[in-house]
């Protein structure tokens, strides 16, 4: 009992410290591929947002609705994060419904992103959350339909139930669904096109400045931690089995920073698409992995 | 065919690999300068002699020649410089060398001025400073022959003149 | 080949026949072109006879205050007839007192700007259009025009008027393009009315780093060896295009003869130049889709032409090695093979980044079909550079007019047709790989000989021509002489013809395509915004001159 607590709370502790690492050494992997040296150590991201911390906060018109809506996020990114199974079902991934309250949390989340840029009246958020929400009926929609085949398959509502569950064609593709959906509401190019910064100015980012920025920027890296933990738990959790604890917390981590890796270099390597083109080639790839599901699901392969 | 148009863009891993990093951590690493480089300029005060042909011919009158009762002063104020080199090519003497200095920003503005003041020597009639003394070596190390009128002001050389040729007419 | 030497010939006569039944008279001067003295109540017939029949382009207008020489306002109507190579200008004269020119903008449109910028700093009214403040800041005062020669250039108004409030805008969103704006790298103000995410209208509010540029060159404290270095300044990407255009300008009004070898040194310069500025282009279209690999890269590949102009010239950028008469610096061989070297690095380099930069699918969506400029609205305006050329256009500079070392090269001039963003980007792209070509040969072909002429008077009282095909587009100045400097001195660079297509690439295109369009013309703000030409002696005849055209043509 007094284990999982302590390892409850070690691993939370770590995963609220670790996003912005992760950042770091993406930054130092970006920097390699454009050929220059880049920012001077891992821990910059960190110290970016200590600075940023360390700023005056700037209360604008809207600052109030803005600050209280970015607690909001910061809290429920939070939640989220406690959900999570890091290679240990921790007290609350235990629950019977974690998984199904988990989803919940992260589309709440993602809809919180869009109040918290509706907040400041700047023409340039504004058109960013038009696309943020035109991306979203497509995202959202089908990590929806993933999930409850998600659940269909694993045949339960928890994070446990992963464990059992053994991979087949049909788990592959809903993984390769919720990937993707990782992939797109983490904004990465492609798909930043909500504060593509040549256009917009930043755009849902614009009126942020301060602990403000500070606070956005940092859920938004957890958010990124909690999407691509997500990832690979359903890559790791049912191949487990009876491993050693640590090893597993290991395998974890590994596999999260490799998922972090192939994420920052696919988007190191595309360049930004349109509002038009993004749901619409978005629309059907994912229609096409649904049609594949459903179609392994009936053959039971 | 599609696939290998598809992963095209990954080709650009193998660019990168092959340039390698090609930053450098200024200031902790000098940048490359090559040897041909402008900078500031830098003033021989043991050659210049006060001509004043660089102030004429610098376009944005970074160099300017004041001339004062006792002295003629040079002010090289190297905020307006475009480092052309122009002053370099036209002085007589050589004493402007463009040297390869640029990381010239400074707290003090006084830094970014560089004076050279010329003591102008009398002339021998009415005493009136009229030309520093290095001049008057150059012109004489040019025109052995001006030695005879050199020392004078030319008021005093015309005043003379004057004389002569009146006397001349009488 | 010989038939066409003779058809030409048979064309310019024919033109100039026609031309006398408008003008009071018509002079061939060697190097600038043909001089067509109007009356000002005659000049709509002869622009629109010069625009439309004789199918040419409207290059420049300079506008002049002449009342210290012949009491009158002038104004130089530069065309260009690109088959010819041939310069057509239209003079035209008018009242000191109430100065007033009837408007040809309707005729051409590329020649509205100019009229709004001759009535701002001028004075000079141009009948049967509106004419509005388009230049000068708000705060400045009414009917104090400060290109006049009874202004003095270092004058500051006293009491700066309060701003005015700005002009009615049509209703909807409107999204503010600058004056800063993370992708305008210079200030500049573009106003976007749109519908949703489509753009609906668009408004250039510009000149906000007008620096009076003319006018100062025109001030005692100007000398003709100054000015190149004051015309460098006016672009921070391509600058020695305006120092070569100044003292081309100088050069041929005054018939100074520069050496070959300072002739090929400029060329290489120039394309040194372009590759640069293309390079830069290519970075900085990349960043704006999102791919900052490619700006990485493409910049890193620039770094060595950066180098390379350092070695050649002592600066990374304003180089400041050209003067009217010749060249400061000579290269030898080292040198010439260090740009050997840095060709062959590039030329590798590059095309293997340009093959992975076309295969990455968003930029390829996103520049197909997007700010298209057909070709009739591009002839209409008159657009010069990579935008025509995208457009349809056969228009290059150093084939049509050809210049410096220009005429002893062979290259292509790379065109494409469809008008988009695209086509720009591949105009570009090829263009990169034609300059190597160019260099190469300019390299092997370079003679020895001096790098200065020998002997550098200017008549007072003469006009000029100098046109550099920059990386943009054609760069033209038009100089008359002065005492010691030009008395005025009239730059147009490329942005300034391009600027105008704009409206007609971003109406109904969507928002996010907005500043690849707007960069797509690789537009150069600070160039744009600064700020002519004359009597001449009359020279030989028509017929003789003309056949040294042909002959010139006919290098090339």
């Amino acid at each position: 009992m007094w284990l999982d607590i302590s390892l409850t709370i070690i691993l939370l502790l770590i995963m609220l410290i670790l996003p912005p690492v992760l950042d770091g050494i993406e930054r130092k992997i970006r920097a390699k591929i454009h050929s220059r040296i880049g920012p001077p150590s891992i821990m910059q991201t960190w110290y970016d947002i200590r600075k940023l911390f360390a700023k005056e906060l700037v209360v604008t018109d809207t600052g109030y609705i803005m600050f209280f809506i970015a607690i909001t996020l910061f809290s429920m990114t939070i939640l989220a994060l406690f959900l999570l199974p890091t290679g240990f079902m921790n007290i609350f991934s235990r629950d019977n419904i974690s998984l199904l309250l988990f989803s919940i949390f992260i589309l709440a989340i993602q809809l919180i992103w869009m109040l918290l840029s509706v907040a400041p009246s700047n023409p340039y958020s504004t058109i960013g959350v038009f696309r943020e929400a035109l991306l979203g009926m497509v995202n959202e929609l089908f990590f929806m339909l993933g999930l409850f085949a998600l659940l269909v398959y694993v045949n339960g509502l928890s994070f446990t139930h992963l464990i059992s569950t053994s991979y087949s064609i049909t788990y592959v593709l809903i993984l390769l669904l919720l990937a993707s959906y990782a992939y797109v509401s983490s904004g990465r190019i492609p798909f930043d096109i909500a504060e593509a910064e040549p256009e917009l100015a930043s755009g849902i980012l614009i009126e942020f400045s301060g602990p403000l920025l500070g606070m956005v920027l940092y859920s938004n890296l957890v958010k990124r931690a909690i999407l691509y933990g997500f990832v690979a738990n359903l890559i790791i959790l049912p191949l487990l089995g009876e491993l050693n604890l640590l090893l597993k917390i290991l395998l974890f981590f590994i596999s999260l920073l490799i998922i972090w890796i192939i994420y920052s270099v696919t988007s190191i390597i595309f360049a930004r698409t349109r509002v038009d083109l993004a749901p619409k080639t978005l629309f059907f790839f994912y229609l096409l992995v649904t049609i594949l599901i459903t179609i392994t699901w009936l053959l039971r392969v | 065919m599609s696939l290998k148009k598809l992963l095209k863009p990954f080709k650009l891993l193998s660019i990168a690999k092959k340039a390698g990093v090609v930053t450098v951590l200024y200031p902790y690493q000098k940048p490359l300068i090559t040897s041909e480089f402008r900078g500031k300029i830098v003033i021989d005060a043991s050659k210049c002699m006060g001509c004043g042909a660089c102030a004429n011919v610098c376009p944005p009158n970074a160099l300017s020649i004041t001339e004062t009762e006792e002295s003629v002063i040079l002010n090289y104020f190297v905020g307006r410089c475009i480092f052309c080199g122009m002053c370099a090519d036209v002085c007589p003497v050589g004493a402007i060398r463009v040297s390869n200095e640029f990381e010239l920003a400074t707290t003090n503005i006084d830094n970014l001025n560089t004076v050279l003041v010329h003591k102008l020597k009398g002339c021998v009639d009415c005493g009136k400073p009229f030309i520093t003394s290095r001049m008057l070596e150059n012109v004489l190390k040019k025109v052995p022959f001006a030695e005879k009128y050199i020392n004078e002001c030319p008021d005093c050389r015309r005043k003379r003149f004057i004389n002569i040729v009146s006397a001349r007419k009488r | 080949m010989a038939d066409s030497v003779e058809e030409t010939k048979r064309n310019l006569e024919e033109m100039v026949n026609v031309l006398k039944k408008y003008a009071d008279n018509i002079e061939f001067v060697e190097r600038v072109g043909l001089i067509v003295r109007v009356k000002k109540e005659r000049l709509r017939e002869v622009s629109r006879f010069v625009h439309d029949i004789l199918d040419s382009y409207f290059r420049t207008m300079a506008a002049v205050d002449e009342r210290p020489i012949n009491n009158t306002f002038a104004a130089y109507y530069v065309f260009g007839k690109d088959e010819m190579g041939l310069n057509i200008i239209i003079e035209t004269h008018t009242d000191p007192l109430d100065p007033e020119i009837p408007s040809i903008s309707d005729l051409v449109p590329a020649a509205d700007w100019y009229e709004l910028e001759a009535w701002d700093l001028l004075g000079i009214k141009f009948t049967g259009r509106r004419l509005y403040r388009f230049i000068l800041p708000d705060e400045w005062p009414e009917g104090l025009y400060p290109l006049r020669k009874d202004v003095d250039y270092n004058l500051r108004p006293v009491k700066p008027l309060a701003r005015k409030a700005s002009k009615q805008a049509p209703a909807g969103p409107r999204i503010p393009f600058g004056p800063y704006h993370p992708a305008l790298h210079e200030p500049e103000y573009f106003e976007l009315f749109v519908e949703g995410e489509k753009v609906v209208d668009v408004r250039y509010n510009g000149f906000h780093v007008h620096r009076g540029i003319e006018k100062l060159a025109e001030s005692p404290r100007f000398t003709y060896q100054k000015v190149p270095f004051l015309a460098e300044r006016i672009c921070g990407i391509c600058g020695f295009v305006h120092s070569v255009s100044y003292t081309m300008s100088v050069e041929r009004a005054a018939k100074i003869d520069v050496p070959e070898r300072a002739e090929y040194i400029r060329s290489i310069i120039l394309e040194v130049e372009r590759l640069h500025s293309h390079l830069l282009w290519i970075g900085v279209a990349c960043h704006l889709l999102g791919y900052d690999a490619g700006f990485m890269h493409s910049w890193r590949i620039r770094e060595k032409v950066m180098v390379l102009s350092e070695l050649l010239t002592g600066s990374r950028k304003t180089y400041g090695i050209n003067l009217v008469g010749g060249v400061r610096k000579d290269i030898n061989k080292d040198k010439i093979q260090a740009i050997m070297n840095t060709l062959k690095y590039i030329k590798e380099e590059f095309s293997k980044l340009v093959e992975v930069i076309a295969h990455v699918p968003q930029i390829v969506k996103r520049a197909t079909g997007t700010g298209i400029l057909p070709r009739d609205d591009a002839r209409k305006l008159s657009v010069v550079g990579p935008v025509a050329r995208g457009s349809g256009l056969n228009r290059d500079v150093r084939k049509d007019y050809p210049y410096a070392a220009y005429p002893y090269v062979s290259f292509k001039v790379p065109v494409y047709s469809e008008g988009d963003n695209l086509a720009r980007l591949f105009v570009r792209i090829d263009e990169v790989f034609e300059s190597i070509n160019i260099l190469e040969q300019l390299l092997d072909k370079i003679p020895q000989g001096p790098i200065f002429a020998e002997k550098i008077e200017v008549p007072e009282g003469v006009i000029g021509i100098g046109n550099v095909e920059a990386p943009r587009g054609e760069a033209i100045h038009v100089t008359i002489t002065g005492k010691g400097r030009p008395y005025r001195w009239r730059v147009r660079a490329p942005t300034y013809q391009n600027i105008p297509a704009l409206k007609i690439m971003l109406k109904d295109a969507p928002l996010a395509d907005a500043p690849l369009t707007i960069a797509s013309i690789d537009p150069c703000f600070s160039c744009t915004d600064r700020l002519l030409v004359i009597d001449l002696k009359t020279g030989k005849a028509v017929k003789k001159t003309m056949e040294e055209i042909i002959k010139k043509k006919k290098v090339n």
